[in-house]
């Protein structure tokens, strides 16, 4: 598992207690990882792990995802990533939802 | 009718005798008023809603700015901790060499003999490593990675209650087994700019 890819983390986000707070950093964790679910994308290591919550040490990586989860957030999540500034989790899944349905 | 309204004249004369006389009227008129009282009022609920709505729209200019800032320091964060991720691997990649047996696993719950992901009695978190190097079943480092300042305190006497509550163990992905943490092997916390 050399190969595993780290989509994201809580911890990038919120180095260690510095601001921005918890909630702005954890926010679209909860979205995307509920996309997932909904979608069956995720593997059981991702289904495991979604049932932690999302904390401080959270992280969305490769295994936690299925092939196609993979493509997708391959193709997707940096764009989204980089347009979902002070959205709500509505308007955040709003945005994921409208960049794959556009194919951006 | 006209007897009915005679008897009313007197209440009339009364009340007559408190109305301003000529005099009275003339020093009201005297009296120097700046600005016509409605045209005040109107001027200073003019200035005040314009004042109000610079101060607003300064408060939401300053508001949106905050945001931008917040969320463009959110997105340098996420850039920073993936570089300073990358750079920690490529430096384990070649203390560790694959060549020499060693394996680099990536963001490992701590886990317990049975394989349970152990949770922080006090946070109710679980601890997820970023790097665990391993050799032949067992764990030879374990590293976190961070910015040069951040506090790591917190982190470390959250790991160590998972540790004390039995989450030793972390699992291969490869194989499914579980790898046991030797118990004087502590995380190594490293830091880059």
């Amino acid at each position: 598992m050399s190969n595993l890819k780290v989509y994201d983390k809580v911890s990038w986000h919120f180095p260690e207690g510095k601001s921005p707070d918890m909630s702005s950093a954890s926010n679209h964790f909860f979205v995307i990882m509920n996309w997932l679910n909904e979608h069956n994308l995720l593997t059981a290591e991702g289904k495991e792990t979604l049932d932690l919550g999302i904390g401080s040490d959270f992280s969305i990586i490769s295994s936690m995802v299925t092939l196609k989860g993979n493509e997708i957030l391959n193709s997707y999540y940096s764009k989204w990533i980089k347009n979902i500034d002070g959205k709500t989790q509505n308007e955040m899944l709003i945005i994921w939802e409208k960049i794959i349905a556009n194919g951006i | 009718m006209f007897e009915s309204l005679a008897k009313e004249i007197p209440k009339f004369q009364d009340k007559l005798k408190d109305l301003p006389n000529e005099s009275t009227v003339k020093e009201l008129r005297e009296v120097k008023i700046p600005i016509n009282p409605f045209e005040y009022s109107l001027s200073t609920i003019e200035n005040q809603s314009l004042e109000s709505l610079k101060i607003e729209n300064k408060f939401a200019f300053a508001n949106k700015e905050a945001n931008e800032i917040k969320y463009e320091q959110l997105e340098k964060n996420r850039e920073d901790g993936k570089n300073r991720e990358d750079a920690a691997h490529e430096e384990l990649k070649k203390e560790y060499p694959e060549s020499e047996g060693y394996k680099i696993e990536r963001e490992q719950y701590l886990r317990d003999k049975d394989g349970n992901i152990v949770k922080d009695p006090v946070t109710g978190e679980a601890r997820r490593i970023d790097f665990i190097v391993t050799k032949d079943g067992k764990v030879v480092r374990s590293v976190e990675v961070t910015s040069e300042k951040a506090p790591k305190e917190a982190q470390t006497e959250k790991e160590n209650r998972i540790r004390e509550e039995g989450g030793n163990s972390i699992k291969d992905r490869d194989t499914g087994e579980l790898i046991k943490f030797p118990e004087n092997e502590e995380t190594e916390i490293r830091r880059y700019p």
